[in-house]
């Protein structure tokens, strides 16, 4: 919401400067968006008068004037055709800058003489188009700033325009007169109520109106019109252009003009229909369903029987509060005018509007609702305005229905404010308050009974008033104060399990090199497809992208597009997690907290160590088993399932389950096939974590250390198996031997692949494995490390059909 | 002179004359070796006449002592002398770059969150959370925010698709963190509480300034005294610590928000400088979050009594917090994954938020 200064001046005198202003809207809620304040932009600007011209020695074209600038005389070069002597001009001195050019001046020799400063035309000001020679001054107050020559002489050009944010509670602030309203309640200035004098009728209307039924009493209530003969549609006075100028209307003509006008003087939309062009009475009814009508804006609208409608005989000349239609409209050939003034329904407005796709400065009003009451003053307001300007004989009112206003009443306690803001205002005060915002108040046993004024629809309740008391007050008042203490002792952990477990493993994962990610939560339909382990793909009906349709079931296919947007960037190196919310049905709850990472590339930049490798599924299988370690899961029963999803690669990619059932987690390749449709040179890596699935308590839990003072003994042994033999089935064959004596097992060499093939034979693979062996009560002695030596070997052998290498 | 003596002379000169320990070595066995000849004298002791042995017994001991003495004298002097060249013939360029580690992050949104979490943890608030996909309930009415009323227009919603609805409203994915409101007090103990909600919220919305996700924080106190005093004391302390300036200023303004009333839009005074923009001191405002007092309808939806229980909420975006406390400039590049923005502007995972540790 726009308006001028000089606007709101006509229904507020004050004297205090734009700043103060500016604080006080800010203060009100009415949030100021922008200042557009010229003055700042002449004051740099000084009146001079010309006191000698003479012809450019070196220039047909011209002049070298001398100018008086109060206590000195300096000389421009000009080549404007209007300069002569005595005449009064706007200098900038160099250093001034010229907002028509967007540039400094400087002192300039021109052709040869030297110039100290720019005599100015109005489009170097950016006062208008006029470049036609330069501004001539009537009369000129030499050396005065031009700013105050403009504030004196033509205060229009310098009239600030403020913008202002309504919140949608304020359609009462959505015209200047309401704004004026709130500002005197705070205390700036004096409210210059409107003059509206009641309009004595010389004709009768010779058009009717009336609702018909299929218009509930609800969306059009209260309807009321006039009829004005004889008036000359003619352009509107400069004080009217320019008050619709000022804040970016275009004027048209002067009925129309009047309307927007008093659109954004008074909250109150109105339409003028040429009366001749209207056949008939004039109802409020619904559209029927396929009936059009081209309006206003040129655009042809296809009305169906939700929509309230304003018809005569042949058919829909408006929307009801939103727009008016062509054909009816006020052209400079119109004598005779119906002017309408009525009451909409907000809710049907907006579903309308929002229908239609049609945003107008009328439905914007009507929407958030306008003051019901005012509907036949805003029409007397009208035709006041437009008698005075364009003559006409005005007819009486014509009225359907009802003002449908019914003040509600509430009531205010003492202390209400005082409990919800903790400042203490006196009652007195802040019945004040209410009263210059239009409320009555009214004191009944003791009660303090508030009805609220017909332009204030969003006032609701008691807690409301305290709202406009406060607001009006200033929030500065409030004090800050300590929330009251619940209990003095230490505060206790505020997280839930899961919130423990999130963040500690996001710290975990980092720890070990991975960096944390945070991903649109949408995806493509073609990678909600593939990544989904159910069908219930969950799919947005306004997604703003192709690639962001869906809601993703995993959040694998953010991060491969992770992978692919750094690997475009020649980053190839890459490990990366993320942790957050998947999607697996589209009603609220369906959905998981889950983890997942990706790894591709190597482990590590280029470096003189040579410690640099390709990542592999250990590395994604390390993050997944690590994690679940610092959770309090106990690795032993962790077991391994290789039918994974079809994304993965079917033989290097396993899940993660505690027990038979549970999947915690799972980790392998890329399926190959995907690799391929990505474009990726190498499978990704990839794991993922069910964080959600994960109930071990993880507090650290120590057990007692045990250390046995005997000596331990240490046997390697090779084996040549089948390569597809797995590592875990030896470990639990050897462990099985004497889960006392063998304290560890690992595994320290692989040998496999074509070299293997060539040396130990083929499909045959080495494994070496380091066995521990120590006893508790005593040192173990040869016969009992040889015969448990045997054992091993016999076992591994018997189970895997290999042999000891 | 005697043939001891003798002995000795010879031993003694070749040891101090030995180069090295394999000369020393040999030097050994020939005097000490089974065969040796010192070792040779000893065993002719057991041949000798006592008077004899007597003499000379101890003589030859003295002997073998004073051999095994030098030779581990020398033994050391030789060792030594080894070592000392080892030493002065190593070298190390101390100057060569250390092996690189690939080097973790922590996301910009999660320290932030942590750091936020640490100062509300600190008075008295805990953590709520909720779904992102809402009904049109929690997401509106419940909210105070009626189905036509404007308000709802200036959301960007974004919808999701469902066939069988039966003409009711489609759900919504969350537009902001306040929906949590609703579900954390209609339970049977939701209030009094003081929670606070981080999260992920939508609007179809992607510009300069705008991504469709972003991260909210929500704030809700409820109890039978919490008033609006308590509010600014609330944002103040949480100012003060997140931004570590002590001397920060608050401005409140009046605005509208469905789900409170009154309702405050909350400034932090600040300064551009050069472009740069500082929090705390000059004479421009930067609005940084909203606020007011929980709407008695939004208790009602809740079916909390607004006559017994009042109290505040706030919403703020992480993500702006973020921009503002560490200096990123631009929003979209949160959600970028940009592998050289993370290690910029990424946090070491040690360096976990703690109030006593200063965030």
């Amino acid at each position: 919401m726009k308006f001028s200064i000089s606007w709101l001046k006509t229904y507020l005198d004050y004297n205090e400067n734009i700043d103060v202003l500016v604080d006080y809207l800010n203060d009100l809620g009415l949030e100021v968006e922008g200042v557009d304040d010229p003055t700042k932009n002449y004051s740099s600007f000084v009146i001079g008068k010309i006191s000698h011209v003479e012809k450019h020695p070196n220039a047909d074209k011209l002049k070298v004037c001398k100018v008086l600038l109060g206590k000195n005389t300096k000389t421009i070069v000009c080549g404007a055709n209007n300069v002569k002597n005595g005449m009064g001009v706007v200098v900038a001195l160099p250093g001034t800058f010229i907002p028509g050019l967007g540039k400094k001046i400087s002192v300039g020799k021109i052709r040869g003489v030297e110039s100290f400063g720019m005599m100015c035309s109005e489009m170097e000001l950016n006062l208008s188009d006029e470049h036609d020679g330069i501004i001539s001054l009537s009369n000129p107050n030499i050396g005065e700033n031009f700013s105050d020559w403009l504030k004196l002489n033509d205060p229009s050009k310098i009239d600030p325009v403020i913008e202002i944010a309504i919140t949608p509670n304020r359609p009462d602030a959505l015209g200047v007169y309401g704004i004026a309203r709130d500002l005197h309640a705070k205390g700036l200035g004096k409210l210059v109520p409107r003059q509206i004098k009641k309009i004595s009728p010389s004709i009768k209307s010779s058009i009717r109106i009336s609702l018909d039924n299929s218009v509930s009493i609800k969306d059009c209530p209260y309807f009321v019109g006039r009829y004005i003969k004889d008036i000359k549609n003619s352009a509107s006075p400069v004080w009217l252009s320019d008050r619709l100028k000022k804040i970016g209307l275009r004027p048209i003509s002067g009925l129309v003009d009047l309307t927007n006008f008093l659109t954004f003087d008074s909250a109150r939309p109105l339409h003028a229909f040429d009366a001749d062009r209207l056949e008939g009475d004039l109802i409020v009814r619904k559209a029927n369903n396929g009936e059009q009508l081209k309006a206003l804006d040129g655009n042809i609208y296809k009305l169906d029987d939700t929509m309230t409608v304003i018809a005569d005989a042949k058919g829909v000349q408006a929307i009801g509060g939103i727009i008016g239609g062509e054909q009816s409209g006020c052209s400079e050939y119109t004598k005779n005018i119906f002017v309408e003034s009525a009451y909409f329904d907000p809710i049907s407005t907006a579903k309308t509007g929002r229908k239609l796709g049609l945003i107008t400065d009328a439905r914007y009003r009507f929407e958030r609702g306008i003051d019901p009451s005012f509907t036949e003053s805003g029409l007397d307001y009208y035709t006041q305005l437009a008698l005075n300007l364009f003559g006409g004989e005005p007819s009486d009112l014509v009225i359907a229905g009802k003002n449908p206003h019914k003040p509600k009443i509430f009531e205010l306690s003492n202390d209400k404010v005082e409990k919800v803001t903790g400042i203490s205002i006196k009652i007195e005060k802040q019945l004040d308050i209410l009263l210059k915002l239009g409320f009555t108040v009214e004191n009944q046993n003791e009660k303090i009974l508030v009805s609220t004024p017909s332009w204030r629809p969003d006032i609701t309740g008691e807690i409301d008033l305290v709202e406009e008391i406060i607001r009006v007050t200033s929030l500065n008042k409030l004090i800050s104060t300590p929330l009251p203490q619940k209990d003095l002792g230490v505060s206790r952990s505020n997280l839930n399990k899961l919130q423990k477990n999130v963040s500690k493993t996001r710290r975990f994962l980092a720890s070990v090199g991975l960096k944390e990610t945070i991903n649109y939560s949408f995806i493509d339909k073609k990678s909600a497809e593939i990544f989904s382990d159910n069908n219930n793909l969950v799919m947005l009906s306004n997604s703003i992208s192709s690639e962001m349709t869906h809601l993703r079931p995993s959040l694998v296919p953010g991060l491969l597009e992770i992978i692919k947007k750094n690997q475009a960037r020649g980053l190839n190196d890459i490990a990366v997690f993320e942790i957050g919310q998947t999607f697996y049905g589209s009603e609220p709850g369906e959905e998981k907290l889950e983890l997942s990472g990706v790894f591709s590339g190597y482990n590590n930049e280029r470096n003189a160590f040579q410690n640099r490798r390709n990542f592999d599924i250990y590395d994604a299988k390390f993050c997944v088993e690590e994690t679940l370690k610092n959770l309090g899961i106990n690795p032993d029963s962790l077991f391994l399932e290789r039918e994974v999803p079809t994304y993965f690669h079917p033989n290097k990619s396993a899940y993660i389950k505690l027990g038979k059932f549970k999947k915690l987690g799972l980790f392998g390749e890329l399926n190959p096939k995907l690799t391929n449709w990505y474009g990726f040179k190498n499978s990704p890596i990839i794991f993922s974590i069910f964080l959600e699935e994960i109930l071990e308590n993880n507090k650290v839990k120590k057990i007692k250390f045990e250390n046995s003072p005997y000596p331990s003994v240490i046997r390697d042994f090779a084996f040549v198996v089948d390569e597809k033999i797995e590592v875990q089935n030896i470990v639990k064959t050897i462990r099985k031997i004497d889960k006392e004596l063998i304290v560890g097992i690992k595994l320290f060499d692989v040998f496999e692949g074509q070299k293997a093939y060539e040396q130990i034979g083929r499909n045959k693979k080495s494994l070496a494995f380091e066995v521990i062996l120590q006893s508790k009560d005593r040192t173990l002695i040869e016969n009992e490390i040889e015969e448990l030596s045997q054992k091993i070997i016999s076992n591994v052998t018997d189970l895997t059909g290999g042999s000891l290498r | 002179m005697s043939e001891i003596k003798k002995t000795e002379d010879i031993f003694l000169k070749l040891i101090s004359s030995s180069k090295n320990l394999e000369d020393l070595e040999s030097i050994r066995i020939r005097a000490l070796g089974k065969k040796g000849e010192v070792s040779n004298l000893m065993k002719s002791i057991g041949l000798m006449e006592e008077k004899e042995r007597k003499i000379k017994a101890p003589l030859l001991n003295a002997l073998k002592d004073k051999i095994i003495e030098n030779l581990e004298k020398k033994k050391n002097l030789i060792n030594e002398d080894i070592l000392n060249k080892r030493i002065s013939s190593e070298w190390s360029d101390i100057s060569r770059p250390v092996r690189p580690t690939h080097k973790g992050k922590i996301h910009p949104i999660s320290q932030v969150t942590d750091e936020i979490v640490e100062i509300f943890s600190d008075l008295g608030f805990s953590i709520a959370e909720g779904p992102q996909i809402e009904s049109d309930w929690y997401n509106f009415d419940a909210l105070n925010i009626p189905p036509e009323h404007p308000a709802r227009q200036e959301f960007d919603t974004f919808y999701v698709k469902q066939n069988n609805k039966n003409g009711e409203e489609p759900n919504v994915l969350r537009t902001h963190t306040s929906p949590v409101q609703i579900r954390h007090m209609e339970k049977t103990d939701g209030v009094p509480c003081r929670i606070i909600v981080p999260g992920k919220v939508f609007r179809s919305d992607y510009d300069q300034t705008h991504t469709p996700m972003f991260n909210q924080l929500e704030g809700l106190a409820i109890d039978k005294d919490i008033n609006m005093s308590h509010l600014k004391w609330t944002l103040e302390e949480f100012c003060r610590t997140f931004f570590d300036i002590e001397d920060i200023v608050l401005r409140f303004r009046s605005s509208h928000f469905p789900f409170t009333e009154p309702s405050a839009e909350v400034d932090i005074r600040c300064s551009w400088e050069d472009g740069l923009l500082k929090l705390g001191q000059g004479d421009s405002w930067l609005e940084i979050l909203g606020s007011g007092m929980v709407h008695p309808n939004v208790l009602r939806s809740c079916k909390v009594d607004p006559k017994i229980y009042q109290g505040f909420a706030f919403g703020m975006g992480i993500d702006r917090l973020a921009m503002l406390k560490y200096g990123i400039p631009d929003l979209r590049s949160f959600f970028d994954s940009d592998i050289r923005w993370l290690d910029h502007y990424g946090f070491d995972p040690l360096n976990k938020p703690s109030i006593h540790n200063g965030l």
